[in-house]
Order: C-alpha cells, then structure tokens, then sequence
C-alpha cells in the first residue's frame, strides 16, 4: 500500500489535509514536528509527501537530499503554503519541490493531484 | 460619619477581592479547559471537513463543550479560511442551527470600535447567510476605518457580484494587506476577477486591486498598463507601486512614461528604486537612459555589490 506523510505545526490543518485525502488507498501518517518527521521518513519510504509550511525548506537542497536521496525520484514533495511571492515559489521548485499549491485550498484539486502522484 | 466611610471602604474592599477572585477563577477555569477545547478542536476539523466535503449534516463533539459555539466560530473560521471551491451550504445550516449568526450579529451591533470589527472579522470567516448583508451594510458608514473595513469583507462574501461596487465605493485607500485581504475573500468566492478592468479603472483602490493581480500571477503582458500608471496616476503612491510591479515582473523601463515619476523622487526614494533594480536584474546598459552621470555611477556600484551574477551588455 502507498504511503503518505503530512508534516505541519499546525494540527487542524493536518486534519484538514488528511480528512481531503481519506479514502485514498493509501496509508496516511502524519508528523507535528521535525524530530517525529525524522523518524517517519528514516524508518518508511513514502510515495508522497506533504509539508505545510515553508519554514523547514529555508535549508534549501539539505532537506531534498535527505528526503529524496539521487537517483530516486520518490517521494514526490508538496508543499502547501501562504506564501505567493514568485521568488520563494521559483526557489522552492528549484530545490526540487514538485508541486507548489497556495491555500486557500480546493480539496478536490488536491485530491487528483495526489491521485495522480500516486500513480 | 467615620464608621459610614470606614463601611464604605470595607465594601469597596470587599468588592475589589471579589472582581480579582472571580477574574482569576475564571482564568483557571479557561487554562484547565484548554487541552480539552485543543483536543476538541483537532477531532472536530475532521468531521467538519467531512461535513463540508461530504455535505450532509453530522454531529461535531465541539459543540458539547463549554463555550461550544464561539470555539465553533474560531473553527470554521479557520477552516473555512483554508479552503476554497466548496458548497457552504452544509457549514452554514449547521451554524445557523446553533445560532452563530445572530449571537455574532447581536454582539457587532452591541459593540463599538475595534471589538465591533473583530467580530465582523469572524462574521467575514463565515459562509454568507441572506440576513448578515441587510444587517452589516450600515457599518459601511461606521466611524472606524477597521469597522468599515471589516463590514466590507463581510460583504464581498454575502454579496459577491456587488464586489467591485463595493470596493470602489470604500472612501479610503486600500493598504497592500487589506488588498491581499480581499482578494482572500474573492478568491473564496470563486468570482472571476480580470486585471484589465480593474487597472483601466478610474477608482484608485480597484487599481490597486488590479496592480496586485499582475503582480501576484506575473502577468507580463500588463507592461503597457503599468507603464500608463506610472506616467498619469495622480496618486504618487500607486505610480510607485506600478513601478515596482514593473521591476519585480522584468519588464523593460521606458524613458518617455517613467521620466515624470522619476523626476519627482526624493534622494531616499531614487536610492531604493535603483537597489531594487540593481536586485532584481537590470543591467547599467538596460537603465542608463533613466538616470545622470553621477547617478548612472552609483547605480553600476549598487551592481556590483550584489553577489547575483549579471549580464553586461
């Protein structure tokens, strides 16, 4: 079964974000700080990956690399943010995020989209 | 007469105790419900995600708590802020049942200033209902800039196609958060929004309104109306703010249109203009035509004091 790993501070939008993507077959997990985030992804590979917030990538490739060791190309990263300004979008894409989606948030959007991602 | 004062004092005393016991029993009371009311919240955003996505009526533990609806209020808020592009019908019949609306109502209409705009504040959150609008539109004429501001958002959501009405019709300028405040709000609504109009507008807070969509989607086309503002917006804040759309979007800067604006910036203002020129591209050659010699020297020394690397041509 596919795996996913919602990481946000916030526990409501973690909710929100995993209620959107119940019934999906999928195992969810989710993690609410960095040190739980380590854990989970040192122990499970994860086919997708979804980060709340901006603030862990401002290290830039580390947090990729760590992630996504070369040559993989699993998991495939979204970041789900408040954030618009087309340099911190560019740059994110350029460390390697895959999908850059601003809230607020169409569920049925991000919903395909990861259906998609999940082959 | 000495007793009499002597009693009252006692009275005064008594009271005194009694207004700090109670406020500090009362704040013992909020921080021991606190975990509950978090726990709560985090089990509620599940099944009111579920209710909006899945629309039909459930029962939401939050409700059960001490203080259920306003903790509901702050909840849908924040839900409903995070998401777009879903039928707030189911959110909306479950509120009134528990009678949000009114309560929120009652209270914009009992309170003045600030408090007044931090309740249409969590109204504005809110999916729409029919009687908010009658009842929020006198607020447009309140005496606070932050009521009527807050009376606006609660109306782009209860009556979306009156929005760009609405926004022209707000006596003051739009600051750049309270644009990206009510675009939030548009956005939510899913009214379509062109740019066009709104910067060929003569209202300055819709041409705001249009400067920060071409700014936000980098719609490179817009150069020519950019440029159009910069020379003939009377409104200097706007002209400037249509220049920096202009650098932040790469578009080239031409004399004919920017020689008018330039000429009227200050020494302070000309320096930050060409930092940010300098941060965000152009090279000496691409604005020479802009500035003097001996401004033209301080722009090439602001290049070469970023580490970006640049194209000379």
């Amino acid at each position: 079964m596919a795996r996913i790993l919602i990481f946000a501070s916030d526990v409501l939008l973690i909710e929100l974000v995993r209620t959107t993507l119940a019934g999906l077959q999928a195992e969810i997990r989710t993690a609410t700080s960095w040190a739980d985030f380590d854990r989970l992804t040192a122990r499970m590979v994860f086919e997708v990956v979804l980060v709340l917030e901006v603030a862990p990538l401002w290290c830039g490739r580390a947090f990729f690399r760590r992630l996504r060791p070369r040559p993989l190309r699993r998991p495939e990263i979204f970041v789900i943010a408040w954030h618009q300004s087309d340099e911190t979008v560019l740059s994110l894409l350029e460390c390697g995020v895959d999908q850059y989606l601003t809230f607020p948030l169409n569920p049925a959007r991000l919903r395909s989209k990861v259906i998609r991602s999940l082959g | 007469m000495g007793v009499w004062l002597y009693g009252v004092l006692l009275a005064l005393q008594v009271f005194a105790i009694g207004w700090v016991a109670v406020r500090l029993l009362g704040g013992w009371l909020r921080q021991r419900r606190r975990p509950r009311n978090e726990l709560l919240m985090r089990r509620s955003a599940g099944e009111l995600v579920r209710l909006i996505l899945e629309e039909e009526d459930r029962a939401i533990p939050l409700e059960m708590a001490v203080d259920g609806a306003r903790l509901m209020v702050e909840l849908c808020g924040r839900i409903g802020a995070a998401l777009y592009g879903y039928s707030p019908t189911a959110m909306a019949q479950h509120l009134v049942h528990l009678g949000v609306y009114q309560r929120l109502l009652r209270q914009a209409e009992r309170r003045r200033g600030l408090h007044r705009a931090l309740v249409l504040k969590r109204l504005s959150d809110l999916p729409p209902q029919a009687e908010v609008e009658s009842r929020v539109r006198p607020f447009l004429r309140d005496s606070s800039r932050e009521v009527r501001f807050a009376a606006l958002l609660v109306l782009l959501a209860a009556v979306p196609q009156e929005s760009l009405r609405l926004i022209a019709e707000f006596d003051e300028p739009l600051t750049a958060c309270e644009v990206g405040e009510v675009l939030h709000q548009m956005r939510r609504t899913l009214l379509p929004i062109a740019y066009r109009p709104l910067m060929e507008s003569h209202h300055q807070n819709l041409q705001r309104l249009g400067l920060c969509l071409v700014h936000q989607f980098a719609v490179e086309d817009a150069d020519e109306l950019l440029l159009g503002l910069v020379a003939s917006s009377p409104d200097r804040e706007l002209a400037m703010a249509s220049l920096y759309v202009l650098c932040a979007l790469h578009r080239p800067l031409r004399r004919r249109y920017l020689k008018h604006c330039l000429e009227q910036l200050s020494s302070s203002e000309r320096r930050a203009l060409m930092r940010r020129m300098a941060r965000e591209g152009y090279a000496p050659s691409q604005v020479q035509t802009l500035w003097s010699a001996h401004q033209r020297a301080r722009y090439a020394q602001y290049v070469e004091s970023y580490k970006s690397t640049l194209v000379w041509s």
